[in-house]
């Protein structure tokens, strides 16, 4: 891999934004969004944000509004939710729209995050 | 002896006595004295001569005729010389005579000359003239002292004057030339003749002088040394050092100087003078006799040396220098000798050569190094030994090699060696590491001074070196062997003593201190034995320790006594001790406490009487071996038994007797057991000598002593009666099995205690016990708790009455699989094996009984229906009455309603059941997730963070961080599992075949179910549709059947079979695995409960399963039995289609 992949992170918990950035930032060039609204913001000015992975139940904004938000300016991108929640109905749905590559969840497996974003981008 | 003489007056001096007014001259010699004498009083002479002339001049012109006149001019020039001679006579008087007389000729010459000018006239009185010139001419001898030629200056002189006047006057006279010249040369010749006379004369006269006055001066000195020499001998004779004497060869003493007599001891010549030597006591020449011999031979003896004696034998030694003084006919008139007292530089020379040849010898011959070395280091001197231990082949090669250059030291092993020189200006007993030629390190022992001269300067080093390298191997040795030997006897476990001969303790270890309570102090220098030893026992250790002292070592035993009064029975090995010369000076003792020993022996030895009393009346045989099986002994029962005797059956010998088709297996088995130290047993057959067989059961024990197996010890019992009489009964048993395994009812026997005895094949095929549950009351087929009191109030009757039997009684019994059966069977009580038993024999009328309960229940059903349906009729027909038209045109809205109803009602029951759990597994699911997420996100970075930076802490922390991942990981398939308890939306149901959702189940347990378990498929046949949530449906089965999966352990099965009638579909899961108790069989579906371990399971798979079932209209039930298996019974609804 010539560069490291640039990947967007967002959840409202700074522990989780924090200790998701020591786990992967040695893999992945990250960025951290405390919320949906700050993470279009991050999109807009970092175009080379390949991947985009978010918490489900934020604030203001949920994870899948926040990805609809998103998609319609960055449709490149590969989007996926981190949750500790149980798959719901409107999960499902963005799943099955293809809104989403996969559903990970919490507390995540380190392992399984770095193959699955590897394995969505070939 | 020189004879001494005066010294004389100075007669022999010449001097010219002068007149006092020449005072000046007093000190000049003797000739100038008496020319200034004779000029003094010549001059004299010409003035009263000159005198006389003016007289006679004056008278003769008077008187002459020619004259008639005084000629003043003559008369004044005669007065004139008179005045010219007075200041002669003064120059002279002034001390200058040589001027004074030169002035006196020539103006006497000139004198004449004048009156020979003035009175030309008279040519006699010219001549005249001329001889007084002569006359005065002869007088210069007398008066040159130097210039002698000046003579031939007058001559010449007054030559030229006679010529000019001869020349002048031969007119005037008138005289022929020829006798003019004549006159000349004649007075000439005449001049020149007296001129040479007078200066060889003087010449003669002067060196005639001279000779004679240096004569007189010889002379002079001459004497004047012979003054000074006799005055010098004669005080070297008195004064010498030297000792110097004149004897005669008869031994008198002619003269002696005071150093003789010093020598001699002797104040006084006069104590030995003209005595012959033997009369007094002084020290003489014993070798007298050689002395006179060698100097009568050659006149004189040169640096003769000789002791001296006095009579008390005091000695001298001196050495003489002698000559024999001989008169002119050679007869010796006496000895004349110088003698120097050398003793004490003999004596001392002596001590120095001595001393040095010592020195020499020690140095040579030293056995210590010795060297000399300037302070740099440099060597100038070694000795042999020094050369020895440096390793070196001779003196030369270490000579001019340098101590402190060319690494004669280990390291820095002499570096004091420097400062303690340059300190103190010695070292003593120094000790430093040296290095021979070829490189091996000694150790030496230096004890080295600096030597200096008296201004302080340091003239060299001087050492003494003495190896010491084996000594320090020695005293090191000797010191680690102290040690070692000190320390050991101060660990021993025995008691070491060490006693002098007296018996007085000198020594004692610290084991004698622990044992026997005495404190070092308190038994050092005491008599050991009066305090240590038990009385009855003292003489037997003063015996001992006489014995020891004439150099025998023994060993004995004797009681010892305790501070505290304890005995002890010791073992004592005595030896003697031995200083370096072999003579015993004490002993040492050895105490081994023997007190349990003892006591063991003791107990041996009755144990062995026991033993041997034992075997010898024993009713068994009884036989001993050895660790390896190898017989030792038999007894005579054994030999009875087996028809050997006692010789045979040593070793392996036994086995002779062994029928062949045991003998292996007892081999084996033998050689198993004993190797292993356990217990065996076994049966075996002996074929006796005559043919008989005895059968034997061989039993033998380990004999392990200290923890090691020393040998078996066994015994062989006849047990053939008991073998006929066992295989009888067998015969006799397999003929009523054969008749109770063929008996269709349960025949059982039990114990008062619910204890099985025994029970036929149908007791387990009915109720499911099998024979591990025979011997456990509490199993879970049981007689029906309410019917518990007929039977025990039964048996209790039948106990204590006198009847055999019991009535037929009816109970019901629930089996292993918790099926209740009805029975009817008869108790009766027997003996067994004298025990009071009970024998049942029961048989299964469950399905009568069914059959009659069915229908009293349909019956009671019918009659329920009956009731309800006149109920309802009657309500209906009420209702109809009232509201026959409303219903009719609300109907179908009813319906509607009401099926609403029932969804709520279901639903509201659902919620009401799930109320906590549900809403607490939906609320905190996420809240619990979330932490999960830290946690495990914290472990990763902790775990990376490692991994990178520290893999040795990694390695140990490791198991911490598997510990957190494994926590989170429960944690996390709890709250999933929770979630499934939160939905509320519908799900989805579509039409599905279960047999393809049970066999997706197996396919993912596959790698659980292995080929250990066997999986017993039996689906229906029947066509049959069937609508479930299927990802549901999948959790639902995937749980049961993993419980039946992890119920099994070891080998297994699992059966599967489903029924479809009726509208319903059964799927029955049997598995034979562990069961589960009646206890927990309630609990089953509760919400975590689960009685796998810690971490297999949350306790929520059948609680979920149960809601899924429940969700699907379904019913779930559970069957089982502990240790029997599980029956899992689902029924579900099918739809039409």
């Amino acid at each position: 891999m010539s560069e490291k992949i640039t990947l967007l992170y967002v959840d409202d918990e700074p522990t989780n934004l924090l200790l998701f950035e020591l786990n992967f930032n040695k893999i992945f060039n990250i960025l951290i969004a405390d919320s949906g609204l700050e993470g279009l913001k991050i999109l807009k000015e970092n175009p080379q944000i390949k991947v985009v992975i978010t918490d489900m139940r934020m604030p203001e904004m949920n994870g899948i509004e926040f990805i609809k938000a998103s998609k319609e300016e960055f449709s490149k991108i590969s989007y996926f939710i981190l949750t500790g929640y149980e798959i719901d109905e409107e999960i499902s749905e963005a799943l099955k729209k293809g809104l989403i590559k996969k559903i990970l969840k919490k507390p995540f497996n380190k392992k399984i995050i770095e193959e699955v974003i590897k394995k969505s981008l070939n | 002896m020189v004879k001494k003489r005066s010294r004389d007056t100075n007669d022999i001096y010449l001097d010219v006595s002068l007149p006092g007014i020449l005072s000046n001259y007093k000190d000049s010699d003797f000739v100038t004295k008496q020319k200034v004498r004779f000029i003094f009083y010549l001059i004299w002479v010409a003035i009263i001569g000159t005198c006389f002339l003016i007289g006679s001049t004056i008278y003769v012109q008077i008187e002459s005729v020619e004259y008639d006149k005084v000629f003043y001019q003559i008369i004044s020039s005669e007065i004139l010389l008179i005045l010219f001679f007075g200041f002669c006579q003064f120059l002279i008087i002034r001390g200058r005579y040589i001027l004074a007389s030169f002035l006196f000729i020539s103006t006497t010459m000139l004198c004449v000359w004048f009156i020979m000018w003035a009175d030309k006239g008279n040519i006699i009185v010219r001549f005249d003239t001329v001889v007084i010139i002569v006359a005065l001419l002869t007088l210069l001898p007398l008066i040159i002292k130097k210039r002698k030629h000046a003579i031939f200056i007058y001559i010449i002189a007054n030559t030229i004057l006679l010529i000019i006047y001869a020349q002048y006057s031969k007119a005037l006279l008138n005289l022929p030339k020829a006798a003019i010249f004549d006159y000349i040369i004649d007075t000439s010749v005449a001049m020149l003749f007296i001129g040479i006379v007078i200066y060889y004369t003087h010449d003669i006269y002067r060196q005639t002088l001279n000779k004679a006055e240096r004569d007189i001066n010889n002379r002079i000195r001459a004497e004047e040394n012979l003054k000074n020499s006799e005055l010098k001998y004669t005080e070297i004779f008195e004064n010498a050092q030297i000792g110097i004497y004149q004897t005669t060869p008869d031994g008198e003493i002619l003269q002696a100087n005071p150093a003789m007599l010093e020598l001699q001891g002797l104040k006084s010549i006069d104590d030995v003078k003209n005595k012959n030597l033997g009369e007094v006591d002084v020290f003489l020449n014993r070798n007298r006799q050689e002395f006179i011999e060698r100097i009568e031979k050659d006149g004189y003896i040169k640096d003769f040396e000789s002791t001296w004696f006095k009579r008390n034998g005091e000695f001298i030694i001196v050495r003489e220098n002698a000559r024999a003084v001989r008169d002119n006919e050679g007869k010796t008139l006496y000895y004349e000798g110088f003698i120097v007292n050398i003793t004490k530089r003999k004596l001392a020379e002596k001590a120095l050569t001595e001393s040095e040849l010592k020195y020499a010898s020690l140095f040579e011959n030293a056995q210590i190094g010795i060297f000399q070395s300037t302070p740099e280091g440099e060597i100038l001197n070694v000795n042999p030994a020094l050369v020895r231990m440096l390793g070196y082949s001779s003196v030369e090669e270490l000579e001019g090699k340098n101590l402190v250059k060319d690494s004669f030291f280990v390291n820095a092993s002499r570096i004091d060696f420097e400062g303690l020189m340059d300190k103190q200006g010695f070292v003593n007993n120094f000790e430093s590491e040296w290095k021979t030629k070829n490189g091996e390190v000694i150790i030496l022992k230096e004890n080295s001074r600096t030597v200096k001269d008296k201004d302080g300067k340091v003239l060299y080093l001087e050492g003494f070196l003495e190896n010491v390298t084996e000594r320090k191997k020695i005293e090191k040795a000797l010191l680690e062997s102290e040690e070692k030997y000190r320390s050991l006897m101060e660990n021993m476990n025995d008691i070491v003593m060490l006693v002098d001969h007296d018996d007085r303790v000198l020594y004692v270890n610290n084991r004698f201190s622990e044992k026997l309570g005495y404190t070092e102090s308190e038994i050092i220098g005491k008599i050991g034995y009066e305090i240590l030893i038990d009385p009855e026992d003292q003489e037997k250790i003063i015996e001992a320790n006489k014995r020891r002292k004439s150099n025998i070592s023994n060993q004995y035993e004797a009681k010892f006594i305790a501070k505290d009064g304890t005995k002890f029975d010791f073992l004592i090995s005595g030896a003697p001790v031995k200083d370096s010369e072999g003579n015993v000076i004490g002993s040492i003792g050895n105490m081994i406490d023997i007190t349990e020993r003892k006591i063991a022996e003791e107990k041996l030895k009755k144990s062995q009487q026991l033993f041997q009393t034992l075997a010898l009346v024993s009713p068994v045989g009884i036989f001993r071996t050895r660790a390896d099986g190898y017989t030792t002994y038999v007894n005579p029962k054994w030999m009875k038994i087996s028809g050997l005797r006692f010789e045979e059956a040593l070793g392996n010998g036994w086995l002779k007797a062994v029928h062949p088709d045991d003998k292996k297996i007892l081999q084996i088995n033998w050689e198993l057991k004993s190797t292993k130290g356990e217990d065996s047993s076994a049966e075996y057959r002996f074929i006796k000598p005559d043919g008989s067989i005895v059968w034997v059961l061989g039993y033998a024990v380990p004999e392990i002593v200290d923890g090691r197996i020393q040998g078996y010890i066994g015994t062989v019992t006849n047990i053939t009666e008991r073998k006929i009489a066992e295989k009888k009964i067998k015969e006799s048993e397999e003929r009523y099995r054969t008749i109770i395994e063929a008996f269709p009812d349960i025949i059982m026997i039990s114990d008062l205690n619910k204890n099985i005895l025994f029970a036929n094949d149908e007791l387990e095929k009915v109720t499911g016990i099998t024979p591990k549950d025979y011997k456990n009351p509490d199993r879970k087929a049981r007689i029906h708790s309410d019917d518990m009191p007929i039977v025990e109030e039964a048996i209790e009757k039948l106990i204590s009455g006198k009847e055999t039997h019991t009535g037929i009684i009816e109970v019901r019994f629930i089996d292993n699989w918790d099926n209740i059966h009805w029975f009817s069977g008869i108790t009766s009580k027997m003996y067994y094996n004298n025990q009071l038993v009970l024998q049942y024999i029961a048989r299964d009328i469950t399905e009568k009984k069914k059959n009659e309960q069915e229908l009293t229940k349909y019956r009671e059903h019918l009659e329920l229906h009956v009731k309800e349906r006149t109920e309802e009729l009657e309500a209906t027909n009420e209702e109809l009455s009232s509201t026959n038209e409303e219903l009719h045109s609300q109907s179908e809205e009813l319906q509607i309603t009401l099926k609403n109803l029932q969804n709520a009602q279901k639903k509201l029951i659902q919620a009401e059941k799930m109320a906590s759990l549900g809403v607490l597994a939906s609320g905190v699911a996420h809240e619990i997730n979330n932490p999960l997420n830290f946690i495990r996100g914290g472990a990763f970075g902790l775990e990376d963070y490692l991994q990178e930076n520290s893999k040795d802490h990694l390695d140990n922390i490791q198991i911490f961080i598997d510990s957190i991942n494994e926590g989170v990981e429960r944690a996390a398939t709890i709250v999933t599992s929770l979630n499934h308890y939160s939905h509320k939306d519908e799900f989805k149901i579509n039409e599905c075949n279960i047999h393809n959702i049970i066999d997706n189940c197996l396919n993912i347990l596959s790698n659980q179910i292995r080929d250990v378990i066997g999986i017993e498929k039996n689906y229906t046949t029947k066509n049959f549709f069937f609508k479930c949530n299927e990802g549901k449906m999948h959790q639902a089965f995937l749980n049961i059947i993993t419980n039946a999966v992890q119920s099994i352990e070891g080998k297994g099965y699992i059966k599967i079979r489903t029924k479809a009638k009726n509208k319903q579909l059964q799927i029955q899961i049997t598995d034979n695995g562990c069961g589960i108790s009646e206890e927990n069989l309630l609990k089953i579906f509760d919400p975590f409960f689960t009685t796998k371990d810690p971490g297999k399971g949350t306790g929520l798979g059948l609680s979920i399963t149960y809601n899924i079932i429940k969700e699907h209209n379904g019913n779930i039930e559970i069957n089982s039995e502990l240790y029997s298996g599980t029956t899992v019974i689902i029924n579900l609804p099918l739809i039409n289609k």
